[in-house]
């Protein structure tokens, strides 16, 4: 089953790094390490996250893709569905897709990835459906309710975390 | 076969775009070619059911001068209802190959056209329609100006075969077969499937590889294609993981967007998790499977609030039910999928229904696990269908009966084995019951260890703790009466269905006890060995000592003795069977070894027996208790006295036996 979990790995690794989606890049954390990714995600055009550089930790568990990976912002981030809270637990994201009974094996790495910056553009995308996965509740508020405070804030951390290292 | 001539050289051209021609080396310009027919369209079969069977060509009544590739099945208008009725409709999208036999004869092409046979192996395609096809050569070969024309016939053959001959196209007419042919046509189709399948290419989606058919598997409820390897891996992991929801096809967008409306407004998400023959195809170890069914089983059994559960403590299996038939075959989970939906609306229909207005013939459960027969209302061992519950409903009861179960619950104490109640009369909280031979505490039910009863009583931990004599006079109203009085009690003499007066394990009569001590002297024994109480538990002030051939009468005696300052009362001399009876609890000892005849007056209670007890034990010729064994002086009874009172003060030394 390792040797399965591995191939499909090197595989998916293979053509994030080769053919990546749009503003997404994919490479090793640690050469040796198949199992945890560096991911860097540019914040897309038309939102509060524009200009800014966001990383994010991908860890797949031993048995992927039986089981979901898990994924954590690295770069500090305005937004309903991704913690704030101080570490270890800043940057986790909840999505209903990774969640272990909703998790199907065969989602592919670049789907999720695809679904992380489609939130990015369009936070409405979770906040509304499944009010589980805002882990932010005050932000996932703030979004219906003041939109304009609310871009204002993400604008604000977009500046102070994820411009600077440029 | 002469190398150069024209039909050998059309021959060798056939054969090299069809590699499947067999070119027969017997006879000249001869070549058989099987044909697949596979339609592009699925071929809609009626088959009969074999008991109206009719005979092919009934459905292909001549006549019909059909030209070219008109379907040429006609069948009468009017179908007979029966055949209607039971025909089974099948799908086919692969079915027998046509069998080409070409054979060119001397003169082809130019004066003669070639000699075609077309043979359908079985016999599926109507004779009409072969016949049709055969003419069409001929017809072919003069289309083409009289020319080679072989190539043109099979091209004409297989699209035709792509269309299914044409046999679905006549909406008015259904393409009929027997039903001896269904079986063959249906494993023909399967097999070619299954062919196809395995010569097809996936791409697994769990381990993104290409992989041929053969060692894939198509997911049988929605047609998603996986490798059988990375399946394994999941289903065996959710299996022994317990995650039974998990079992189902792995696509990630795979039946999510299918409800089922229940009812109005309620919707549910249908199950599509696998079925275990499923499982079992793709294969997964049988082992894994027969846990996955048991697993799911439970689950169900769990939703179901109607699920009625053993009332063993061991054992706690669940009614057999019909909704969750327990399969002797442990591959196959039993549950139809149209019980789903009645699972989800009975509960809330039956829930407010009282569980006693079961008809007395439905109550009868069946444990599945230890086969226990039990009243699903009552949830007592199976009474019968013409024996009401107990306790019943409270309507149903009379005064008396009210009563009388009233009683029962206040005053006895069910064996925790049988179920029997017991109400003590008299004596200490260690029972045995008269049904089972259980031993149990009164006050607790709980049951004790017959070697060593007593434990439950000198354990700091138990709740029992120094409560071994607790309701010594007896548990009830009536019940101070003595031995002798339980089976008298007013509400014994109910003609109850429970037939009370047989539970009461304390209330038969005194002159009872020799003759059922008799019946199980082995039980009768071990209950008097282990009698003995812990220490710390015997009564102070109220020693007796039983004295066993002491005098020369050989009668055992035993003398109650009052605690000094007092003088010892005289001994009453019991009759012998009474004695046998004494086991029962030391507290009963004044009652029972009082003779009833000797001394009517001592026959209640402890205190009114010391009231009537002289207090000068040396007056005894006064006391009428007091009388001579015979053969025996009065000196000879005090001497024993004298020796008691010394014994009490711990001077016995003092005492000389021939002091008489």
């Amino acid at each position: 089953m390792a040797g399965a979990g591995q191939k499909r790995i090197t595989k998916e690794l293979g053509e994030l790094t080769t053919s990546p989606p749009a503003g997404v890049g994919v490479e090793l954390k640690d050469d040796n390490n198949l199992h945890c990714w560096k991911v860097t995600m540019d914040g897309p055009s038309g939102t509060p996250y524009t200009g800014g550089k966001f990383d994010l930790e991908l860890t797949l568990p031993p048995n992927y893709p039986f089981k979901p990976p898990t994924v954590t912002f690295k770069t500090k981030l305005y937004h309903p569905n991704v913690s704030n809270d101080t570490p270890p637990n800043s940057g986790l994201m909840c999505l209903g897709m990774l969640r272990d009974s909703e998790w199907k094996p065969s989602t592919k790495m670049s789907a999720v990835l695809e679904y992380i910056r489609h939130l990015l553009r369009d936070a409405n995308a979770v906040a509304e459906p499944d009010p589980d996965d805002a882990v932010e509740a005050k932000i996932a508020d703030q979004y219906k309710q003041d939109r304009a405070g609310y871009d204002k804030e993400a604008r604000e951390w977009t500046k102070r975390y994820a411009l600077g290292k440029k | 076969m002469d190398e150069d001539d024209e039909r050998a050289i059309e021959l060798s051209t056939i054969a090299a775009i069809f590699p499947e021609l067999v070119i027969d080396q017997a006879r000249p310009f001869h070549a058989t070619l099987d044909v697949p027919v596979a339609p592009e369209k699925p071929l809609k079969i009626y088959f009969q059911s074999s008991t109206t069977s009719a005979p092919l060509d009934v459905l292909t009544p001549p006549g019909t001068d059909s030209s070219g590739n008109e379907g040429g099945l006609k069948q009468p208008a009017a179908t007979p209802l029966a055949a209607v009725l039971n025909v089974d409709v099948h799908q086919l999208s692969h079915l027998p190959p046509l069998k080409l036999d070409i054979s060119l004869p001397d003169g082809y092409p130019q004066q003669r056209p070639p000699d075609v046979k077309v043979h359908a192996q079985p016999l599926w395609l109507p004779q009409k329609t072969i016949t049709d096809i055969q003419a069409r050569c001929a017809e072919l070969w003069k289309d083409c100006g009289q020319d080679q024309v072989v190539y043109t016939f099979i091209d004409y053959v297989q699209q035709e075969a792509e269309k299914a001959f044409g046999l679905a196209d006549n909406p008015e007419h259904r393409f009929e077969l027997a039903s001896d042919l269904k079986l063959i046509l249906l494993d023909h189709d399967l097999k070619r499937k299954r062919e196809q399948f395995e010569n097809e290419t996936f791409e697994c989606g769990i381990c993104l590889e290409p992989k041929k058919g053969k060692i894939c598997h198509r997911m049988l409820l929605c047609g998603h294609v996986f490798c059988v390897a990375c399946l394994q891996d999941f289903f065996n992991n959710c299996i022994t993981e317990g995650d039974m929801d998990n079992v189902k096809c792995l696509d990630p967008g795979c039946g999510k967007d299918i409800v089922v409306e229940v009812s109005p407004g309620k919707k549910r998400k249908v199950d599509r998790t696998l079925n275990p023959s499923e499982l079992l195809q793709i294969p997964i170890d049988q082992e894994l499977v027969q846990r996955y069914v048991r697993l799911k089983r439970k689950k169900k059994l769990e939703a179901d609030k109607n699920t009625i559960y053993c009332p063993r403590q061991w054992c706690q299996g669940a009614a057999k039910s019909k909704r969750h038939p327990k399969s002797d075959d442990p591959l196959h989970d039993g549950t139809a999928s149209d019980y789903e939906s009645e699972i989800e609306e009975k509960p809330t229909k039956r829930k407010k229904a009282d569980p006693e207005d079961t008809p007395m013939s439905e109550r009868l459960a069946v444990c599945e696990d230890c086969n226990f027969a039990f009243c699903s209302v009552c949830k007592k061992g199976w009474h019968g269908e013409l024996a009401r519950c107990n306790p019943r409903r409270q309507a149903e009861l009379n005064e008396e009966e009210k009563a009388s179960l009233e009683y029962m619950q206040r005053f006895s104490t069910p064996c925790p084995t049988c179920n029997a109640p017991a109400q003590k009369t008299y004596g200490c909280n260690h029972m045995i019951c008269f049904k089972c031979k259980t031993h149990f505490c009164y006050l607790c039910s709980a049951y004790l260890m017959p070697d060593n009863p007593y434990r439950h009583f000198n354990e700091l931990k138990s709740t029992c703790y120094m409560r071994l004599w607790e309701l010594e006079g007896g548990d009830g109203a009536d019940v101070g009466i003595g031995f002798a009085g339980g089976a008298a009690a007013p509400w014994q003499a109910e003609d109850l269905e429970n037939d009370d007066s047989d539970d009461e394990e304390e209330d038969l009569p005194a002159e009872n006890f020799g003759a059922f001590g008799g019946d199980a002297p082995a039980a009768w024994d071990d209950d008097t060995d282990d009698e003995e109480p812990a220490p710390d538990q015997r009564r102070p002030n109220r020693p007796h000592i039983e004295l066993v051939n002491f005098a020369r009468n050989g009668a055992p005696r035993l003398i109650e003795l009052q605690p000094p300052p007092r003088a010892p009362p005289p001994a009453p001399n019991p009759p012998a069977h009474q004695q046998r009876g004494g086991h029962r609890g030391r507290g009963g000892n004044a009652q029972r070894r009082a003779p009833a005849h000797a001394v009517p007056a001592l026959a209640v209670q402890p205190a009114q027996l010391r009231a009537h007890i002289p207090g000068n034990g040396n007056d005894a010729a006064a006391a009428p208790q007091v009388r001579a064994a015979p053969g025996q002086g009065n000196n000879a009874e005090q001497g024993i006295q004298r020796f008691i009172r010394l014994a009490l003060e711990d001077r016995e030394d003092e005492w000389d036996s021939d002091e008489d």
